[in-house]
C-alpha cells in the first residue's frame, strides 16, 4: 500500500500534473459557485477533453474538479444566500446571516478551512479502509453483485427527496436503455431497431452530457433571467478569523467529517443528507442552540466539513464495487471506463496506484480550492449573476462538440441531444435523473450477475437467497424500499399516541 | 384533472405504453436475452400504474403517494409544483428547438460554421442581445472550440455533409 501511495505521489508532484490539478480546481470552483451547474455538469462537459490525456492526468483533473465544487458552492451560499450545489444549502442558514452582519470574510474563511480539513479527513479514512474493503470485495460473487446493483438503485431512488416511486420508474427506464445492443449471453442484438449505432449499446458519455449538461441548459433557457437572481454587492475581508474559528471548534469539525465520511460511503445518501445531519447534530449538542440560524460560525463549519468529507467515503462503493453512490460518481465512473479502467474488485486489487492518485488529487484539490477560493471569492459570487442567454449557447455548443470529439461520431451528438430532451422532460415532470444514469451504469453489472448466478445454480433462483452476503444485501433492499412507508407508519403511531396522551 | 396537470398525468401512461412495446418487442429474442428486460419492463409498468393512480389525486392515489414519500403531506405528486411551472408549450419547444437546430447545422454544414451561426442567432433572437455583442461572443466561442479541440487536442472536427464529410451515424 505504501509503495502504491508513493507511486501515486510521484505522478502527482510533477509540473504537468499540478497544472491539471489547478485547472480542475478552477473549473470546480466556477461550476460549484454557479447554481444549476454543479460538479456533475462540469464532469460531463470535461469527459471528452480527458480522452486525449493519459489516465493519471485525467484522474488528477477530475479529482481537482470534485474536490473544488463543494467550496465553490459555499461561496455563493454565504454571500448570496444561493447554494451553488444542493449540499451547500445548510451553509446558507448561518453563512448568510454572518455575511449580513458584515462577517462574510470570516464565514468564507471558516468554510475554506472546514472544507479542506474535512476533505483531508474523509480521504484519510478512505485510505485506512482500503485494506478492509479488499477483504470484503473477495466475498462477492455474481449473486452478490446482482443484489448490490439492485441495492444501489433502490438506495438512490429512496434518497431522491420523497420521489421514491418516480426514482424507481426512472431506474427501470434506465435499465431498459442499458439492455440495448449486443447481448453477451445470447450473442445477438437486442432493441436496436436496425440502427447500427446502437449495436454497441447506449454510450454512457453522450448520455451523461445530454442528461446533465444539455438538459440543464434547456431548462435554464426556458426559465430565463440570471442564475442566482440577485444583485447584491459582496465584500470579503477578515478571512483568517474564520480559519481560527475552525481550530477553536475542532469538535464540530471532527464530528462533521466523521458524519460526511460515513454517509458518503452509503450509496445514494450523498452530500445533502450529510451536511444537514451534521448541521442538526451541531445545533442539538450546542450550548447555545438558539444562536443557530442567526450567524453561528459552527453552523458553517459543521455542514462544510461533512460536505467535503463525503467525497472520500463515496469513492469506496464506486471504486471497490463499481456502484456509484451519486450522479457525480456515475460520471466519474464514466471517466474511468473511458480510460480502460473497470471499477470493481480488479481495480481495487490490481490498480492501487490509480486509486491513490485520485485520493491524493482529491486531498490536494480540497486545500488548493480553499486557497484559491479565498482569493477570488468576490469574483466567484459575481459569476452567479451571469445572464443565462450567454451561458446556454456557450455550454450547449461546447457540450455537443465534446460529444462528437470523443469518438468522431455524429451518432454521439444525436444521442447527447436525445438524452438532453429526455433529461428536460424528466425535470419538467419531476422524475429524478440520477437513478436513470445509475441504472445505465449498473444495467450491465446486474444482467451479468443475474445470468452468471443462474448458470452457477443450474437455473435455480434459490442462489440469491441462500448465501449470507446476498441475504444481507436482500434485507437492505427490502429495508430501503420499505423505509418511507415505515417512516410514515411510525409518525402516524406517534401522532396517535400524542393525541391519546393529551386527552 | 386540470389542464395544467394533463401532461403530468399522461406522462406515466405514455411511458407504460413504451414498456408494453418493449415486452412485445422482446418476443423476437431468445429466452435468456429477454429474461431480465421483460422482468424490468413488467416491474416498471406496475410502478407506472401506481404513479398514474397518484396523479388522479383520489384517496387511493394519496395513500400510495404517502407510502412512497414517507410524508403525511407529501410535497411531490399531483398537487406539487413541478420544477418548471407551466412554462408554455411554445416556450418549451423553442428551448428544445435551439440545440436541435445546432445538431442539424452540424450535420449539414460542419462544426466550425454551425457553432458561430448558432451562438450568434441564439443570442440575437432568443437573448435579444445587440449584433456586436452576439458576433463577439460567437467568434469567441468558435475560437475556443477550434483552439481546444483542433489545435490543442488534435481532433479533426466534422466538416459537414455538404462538404462531403458524412459517413453515416
Amino acid at each position: 500500500m505504501i509503495d502504491a501511495l508513493l507511486q501515486a505521489a510521484a505522478h502527482l508532484f510533477t509540473a504537468q500534473a499540478l497544472a491539471y490539478l489547478a485547472l480542475g480546481t478552477a473549473i470546480g470552483l466556477t461550476f460549484g459557485a454557479v447554481p444549476g451547474l454543479g460538479g456533475t455538469t462540469a464532469l460531463a462537459l470535461l469527459i471528452p477533453l480527458t480522452f486525449g490525456m493519459d489516465e493519471t492526468a485525467a484522474i488528477i483533473l477530475v479529482g481537482g474538479i470534485m474536490g473544488a465544487v463543494p467550496f465553490g458552492g459555499s461561496v455563493s451560499a454565504i454571500l448570496l444566500n444561493t447554494p451553488g450545489v444542493a449540499p451547500n444549502a445548510a451553509t446558507c442558514f448561518d453563512g448568510y446571516p454572518l455575511a449580513r452582519q458584515g462577517k462574510a470574510g470570516m464565514a468564507i474563511g471558516a468554510a475554506a478551512a472546514a472544507s479542506s480539513l474535512g476533505g483531508l479527513i474523509g480521504v484519510l479514512a478512505m485510505i485506512l479502509v482500503i485494506p478492509l474493503a479488499k477483504r470484503i470485495v473477495l466475498l462477492f460473487g455474481p449473486p452478490e453483485f446482482f443484489m448490490l446493483a439492485v441495492l444501489g438503485l433502490s438506495a438512490i431512488a429512496v434518497s431522491t427527496g420523497g420521489k421514491l416511486l418516480r426514482g424507481l420508474i426512472s431506474g427501470g427506464l434506465g435499465l431498459i436503455l442499458a439492455f440495448i445492443g449486443y447481448d453477451d449471453i445470447s450473442g445477438g442484438l437486442r432493441y436496436t431497431a436496425g440502427i447500427e449505432y446502437l449495436w454497441d449499446g447506449v454510450q454512457l458519455v453522450p448520455a451523461l452530457i445530454g442528461l446533465f449538461a444539455i438538459a440543464e441548459m434547456i431548462h435554464l433557457s426556458i426559465s430565463g433571467g440570471t442564475v442566482a437572481r440577485t444583485d447584491k454587492a459582496v465584500t470579503v475581508s477578515h478571512v483568517f478569523d474564520g480559519v481560527k474559528a475552525v481550530f477553536a471548534n475542532l469538535g464540530t469539525l471532527l464530528r462533521g467529517s466523521a458524519i460526511g465520511t460515513f454517509i458518503g460511503a452509503v450509496p445514494g445518501v450523498g452530500g445533502t443528507v450529510a451536511s444537514f445531519l451534521s448541521y442538526t447534530l451541531a445545533q442539538q449538542i450546542s450550548k447555545d442552540p438558539e444562536s443557530f440560524g442567526k450567524g453561528n460560525i459552527q453552523g458553517v463549519i459543521a455542514p462544510e466539513a461533512a460536505n467535503n468529507a463525503k467525497d472520500g467515503g463515496s469513492l469506496l462503493p464506486t471504486l471497490a464495487f463499481g456502484i456509484p453512490g451519486s450522479a457525480e460518481m456515475a460520471v466519474f465512473l464514466g471517466v474511468l471506463i473511458l480510460h480502460g479502467l473497470e471499477p470493481g474488485p480488479t481495480l481495487l486489487l490490481e490498480h492501487e496506484d490509480v486509486i491513490f492518485g485520485l485520493v491524493l488529487a482529491l486531498s490536494l484539490s480540497c486545500v488548493l480550492a480553499s486557497a484559491i477560493g479565498l482569493l477570488v471569492a468576490g469574483q466567484l459570487a459575481r459569476l452567479t449573476r451571469t445572464d443565462v442567454h450567454y451561458l446556454v449557447p456557450v455550454v450547449i455548443a461546447v457540450a455537443l462538440v465534446g460529444a462528437y470529439a470523443l469518438r468522431s461520431s455524429l451518432g454521439d451528438v444525436l444521442e447527447a441531444l436525445a438524452f438532453g430532451v429526455i433529461g428536460y422532460l424528466m425535470v419538467r415532470f419531476d422524475y429524478p435523473r440520477v437513478t436513470m444514469i445509475i441504472a445505465l451504469v449498473l444495467g450491465g453489472i446486474a444482467e451479468r450477475g443475474y445470468h452468471q448466478s443462474l448458470m452457477m445454480s443450474d437455473g435455480s433462483f434459490g442462489i440469491f437467497f441462500t448465501r449470507p452476503v446476498s441475504n444481507v444485501l436482500l434485507a437492505l433492499i427490502v429495508i430501503s424500499v420499505a423505509l418511507p412507508g415505515l417512516r410514515l407508519l411510525t409518525r402516524t403511531m406517534r401522532k396517535r399516541q400524542m393525541e391519546e396522551g393529551s386527552r | 384533472m386540470s389542464a395544467l396537470n394533463a401532461p403530468r398525468s399522461l406522462f406515466p401512461v405514455l411511458l407504460a405504453l413504451a414498456m408494453v412495446g418493449v415486452i412485445v418487442w422482446s418476443a423476437d429474442y431468445a429466452a435468456e436475452a429477454r429474461a431480465l428486460p421483460v422482468l424490468v419492463a413488467w416491474t416498471t409498468i406496475v410502478l407506472l400504474a401506481l404513479e398514474a393512480l397518484v396523479q388522479t389525486g383520489t384517496r387511493a392515489g394519496r395513500f400510495i403517494e404517502r407510502m412512497f414519500s414517507g410524508e403525511a403531506k407529501p410535497e411531490t405528486g399531483s398537487r406539487a409544483a413541478p420544477r418548471v411551472t407551466s412554462p408554455g408549450v411554445l416556450r418549451e419547444l423553442r428551448g428544445i428547438a435551439w440545440p436541435a437546430a445546432l445538431v442539424a447545422a452540424i450535420v449539414i454544414f460542419g462544426i466550425l460554421p454551425a457553432v458561430p451561426a448558432y451562438v450568434f442567432l441564439s443570442l440575437k433572437i432568443a437573448g435579444g442581445k445587440s449584433s456586436a455583442r452576439a458576433a463577439l461572443t460567437a467568434i469567441g466561442v468558435t475560437v475556443f472550440v477550434w483552439a481546444l479541440f483542433e489545435w490543442g487536442m488534435s481532433y479533426q472536427l466534422f466538416r459537414g455533409a455538404l462538404f462531403g464529410d458524412f459517413q453515416g451515424f
